[in-house]
Order: structure tokens, then sequence, then C-alpha cells
């Protein structure tokens, strides 16, 4: 069954961003609770996320932040690490389905209210902007966590013995270019394909820069998709098709330095 | 994502390509789908369906392909809400296909959507065959034929989003009435998903005005509307992007929400004359109560 989350208005989760942007751990650890007098749920769609599933959860993301070093200041690995640890957490522990994720003010509870203290570790700095705390595209865009839940649910395999694998084989630029591209991350199918065919011409053209050849490769199938229903193709096509995107970048990368 | 406004290849003529209505499916009732379902929720399957007609000789024909091309019928849903895009019915054709109807179907499931669902049905390119005409469709995929139907899913009852808080709970002064929530540098984001009137649940007159419609409240809900008007366009104008390249904005954002405004409320003005109006002139605010006949026939 899935489950509801409460949900915080944007103006106060922003009012608490600006409060806890700059603010050390241990206060925001102080300052975190399951519940808020202001949150909401939605009408249906589910079951309410008790106080003890809260708790839950809140223990959850507190563990795998301290199994990745928590509150030490992470290292690009270690953050990386996290974020597919969380993710990974987060998708198979909320229950969470599409319809109920793609609301900012449910990612704004979970980091304004549950784990603030894992918002600021994870973004430390002098101050953590508030977009780490809000967001903007259904959370997938700079939310902590709701970035995370977005990206596991589009590029999980389950099909896969080894579902996340495709977490293990990208990069943090890979999946922000990736995730981040409201054409591509419109559905797992193609999100999925499109990377790994990343993968297979990343290593048939090991000279050329990783990060161009896929940055190009998203501007050629940018425009495509004004063209093309990569939705109505079937996974052979789908995957010769991507396959064609990126030996034609490749081969345009190649004559540009030659 | 680019707009398509032509595509650079032949399509068919209409006579050839004859999409229908979108209809909801309802058990064994079928009816012409509406444009809100009021008692939508996440549990609620969305069983809809669509009548083409197809002469595949002449869609052949038209696009200057061989009668070994192929060609597939697919219907399509897309959540600008989540996000989401998948495909209900896809439906090979073939030359037996003369002046054949079909029904392509989708069935979305409710968890996969929120605001708002666009079904689209879309005929499109599987393979071009050994057409070597300069004009035919080549790559597999190629939408030769797309027509879309939009559907609200009225969960809240509002179209736009209106939501009542405390503003005392905020940075806003507890005393102001209300504010519209939106990024005016993100012209991107959903109009349903980034957008909100926030109402001061402490101010009572405000609150009746919004919630229940009486008579004597009518010009506080006129004072808002030309409160979010005037906040929307002035914003929007003072945006490069909007003012140069306002077709950039997908169906459903802020930015084409806005341009769709401009349109209505200021036709046959350009945006470099309203974003001059609205930057260098006193006409722009008398032309916009003008326009949206605020405070009038009360």
């Amino acid at each position: 069954m899935y489950r509801l989350y409460p949900r915080l208005p944007l103006p106060l989760a922003a009012d608490l961003a600006i409060s806890y942007a700059a603010r050390p751990l241990e206060e925001l650890l102080a300052a975190s609770d399951c519940l808020h007098a202001d949150a909401q749920f939605a009408p249906t769609g589910g079951n309410r996320a008790s106080n003890q599933d809260m708790l839950t959860l809140q223990h959850l993301v507190r563990t795998c932040a301290n199994h990745h070093g928590y509150p030490s200041p992470l290292s690009a690995d270690k953050g990386r690490a996290f974020d597919t640890a969380c993710g990974i957490t987060l998708l198979e522990h909320m229950y969470l389905h599409p319809s109920e994720a793609s609301h900012l003010e449910m990612w704004a509870f979970m980091t304004c209210v549950l784990v603030p203290n894992i918002v600021r570790w994870r973004f430390m700095g002098t101050s953590t902007t508030i977009e780490r705390f809000i967001g903007s595209d259904r959370g997938l865009r700079r939310n902590t966590f709701g970035r995370l839940w977005w990206r596991t649910y589009l590029l999980q395999q389950p099909h896969l013995e080894h579902p996340y694998q495709l977490f293990n084989l990208l990069t943090e630029d890979d999946l922000v270019q990736v995730t981040e591209r409201t054409g591509i991350a419109a559905s797992s199918n193609l999100a999925t394909a499109f990377c790994t065919a990343f993968l297979r011409a990343a290593q048939q053209h090991e000279a050329l820069s990783r990060r161009t050849l896929l940055r190009e490769a998203i501007k050629r199938l940018q425009r495509l998709l004004a063209m093309l229903s990569f939705t109505a193709l079937d996974r052979i096509t789908l995957d010769q098709t991507l396959d064609t995107v990126f030996a034609q970048t490749a081969q345009a990368l190649i004559a540009s330095t030659e | 994502m680019s707009i398509i406004r032509r595509r650079p290849y032949a399509t068919p003529t209409s006579e050839h390509v004859k999409i229908g209505a979108w209809n909801i499916m309802n058990g064994d009732d079928m009816h012409q789908l509406p444009a809100f379902l009021p008692d939508w929720d996440p549990a609620v399957v969305i069983h809809a369906s669509v009548p083409v007609r197809v002469d595949y000789a002449g869609v052949l024909a038209d696009c200057h392909l061989g009668p070994d091309a192929r060609l597939r019928l697919a219907a399509i849903w897309t959540s600008p809400g989540t996000g989401l895009r998948d495909h209900g019915d896809l439906i090979d054709l073939d030359s037996q296909n003369i002046n054949d109807q079909f029904y392509a179907s989708v069935r979305i499931d409710g968890t996969l959507v929120s605001h708002e669902v666009q079904l689209t049905t879309q005929l499109v390119l599987l393979s071009p065959g050994k057409s070597a005409h300069p004009l035919a469709p080549k790559l597999p995929g190629s939408i030769v034929v797309a027509q879309t139907q939009t559907l609200q899913l009225e969960g809240k009852g509002s179209r736009f989003p209106v939501e009542v808080i405390d503003f005392a709970s905020t940075y806003y002064p507890d005393r102001a009435a209300w504010v519209l929530y939106w990024d005016e540098e993100d012209l991107h984001q959903t109009v349903l998903g980034h957008m909100c009137l926030y109402i001061n649940a402490r101010h009572t007159r405000v609150m009746r005005a919004v919630s229940q419609l009486q008579l004597e409240d009518v010009g506080i809900r006129e004072a808002i509307r030309l409160d979010v008007a005037r906040t929307l366009l002035l914003g929007a104008l003072n945006h490069d992007e909007f003012l140069h390249r306002p077709q950039v904005f997908a169906e459903g954002s802020v930015g084409a929400a806005i341009y769709a405004m401009t349109q209505l409320y200021f036709p046959g003005t350009s945006l470099t004359q309203l974003g001059y109006e609205a930057a260098h002139s006193s006409l722009f605010e008398p032309k916009l109560q003008a326009t949206l006949q605020a405070f009038w026939d009360i």
C-alpha cells in the first residue's frame, strides 16, 4: 500500500530553509522533528504515514548518513556513495508513488522538518542554498532527497540481477545531465536506454572526453525529441536509434579535432 | 525541448488520417473526454480511447513512402505534474488497411500522474522501406501526425492553485492578505506544480471572499484577480527569454500560461511593445484594468 507524507507549505519551508542555511549540524539535529503544526496530507492516494513511519524514515536516513561519515565533511566520492545508498533506501522504504512524489511540499517537509541536519551536512559550506531544501521540477532538481528518489525511480532496472547497477557506472555529472533533462527523464525506459547507450559509446570511444560526449549527445537527442516519438518505439529500435545518436556525436567530435 | 512548427519531411493531409475525440471508459460506459475530472484521485485508473481512421495508401503517397514502409499508430500519455510519459496501444498498420477505423486506448495508473494528463494520438514511421524521396520521413519514430487533448485532474477543486495558510508562520507580514508564490526567474516551471496563491488564514474577509463566493465580496476577488495578472505579466515582461522566444515554453508551463494571457488580453500588441509599456509607460496599468474589465458589472 502506498503512503502519503506530510506536506509543508512552501513559504513556511522557505522561511525555515533561510534560517537553517548556516546553522551548525547539532542545532539542526535538535530542531528535527516528525511533526509540524502546519503540515497537511493529501486527502486521497494512500495511507497517511504514521508517526512511527516518520520515525523509521528519519532513522533510516540518519543511519545511511552515519555509514557515510556523518558528521565529518563529505568528499565528492563519499557524497556520491551517500546519494546512491540514500536514493535506494528512499525508493525501497517510502512506498511512495510518483503522483505523491511530484509535490515539492512533501520533499520540503523531509528537508526542513524531518532531517534538516542531513541536508546541511550533504551540502555543507558557509551556507546551504535554499534550493537544497526546496528544489524545483517535482523535487527532481536540487531538492536533497527528491532528486535521489526520482533518479533512483527513473534509472532502476528491476528486471536485472543488479537493478541499481547504473548508479555504479555513471558519475554525478552524468546523472545530473540525464535526470535534469525533462525530455529524457519523462520515461524510465528512455532514461535507462539512453544511459546504457552512453556507457557503450564511452567504452567504444575512450579517447573522447566522456563529459563532452554526453553533453553533445544530449543536445542531439533533444533536437530529435521534438520530431521523433521515442515512446512509440520498441526497445530494440530505441537502442539502435540511441546508438546512432552516440555514433554520430562521436563522429562529429572526432572530425572537429582533426 | 524545441517545439516543431513544421516537420522537415512530408506529412499526410487530414483527409487521409482522421483522428476523433478521446472518450473516457467507465466499465461498459463510454463518454466524451471532459476537460476536467473532478472526482479524480491517485486510486483512479484513467481508461480512455480514441477513434482513428487511416487511409494507409493515401498516407504513404502523401509522405512519398513506398509500399514497403511501416507505420504505427500510438496512444501516448504525458503528465506535466509528474513529468512522466508512457504509451498505451501501439497498433502496427500495413497495406491491408485501406480506410480502416481503429481504436487506440490507454489505461493510466492514477499513481503515475498529477495535475494534468495530455493524451496524444500519434502516427509514426517505424521503417521508411526503400523510399529514396528527399521529402520522405526517414528516421524510425518520425511523427507524421500528432494530435493532443488535455485532461485536468481536478482533485482539489480549483484550476489555479490556492492555499490558505497562517502568514504568522511565514516570513510574510502577518497582517498581509494574500501573496502569489512563484519563481519569476524560471518560467519553465509548471503552473500547477510551482505556483500558488496563498491566502492569509487570519484575514477573515479575504478568506470568506475566496471560499464562499458571496456577492458582497466580489470587489476583493476582483482585486486579487487584477493583482495576480499584474504580478505575472510584469514578472514575465522583465524576462529576456519570454520577450524574445515565448514559444520555447512548453504547454502547462508558467511561461506558456502568461504568453496565453498576453494574447488574450492584448491581442495585436507585440511582447516587445508590451515590455516597453510595462517598463516605461503609465498606460500599462489602466490598459490591464480595462482589458480585465476590473471592478465593472458588480
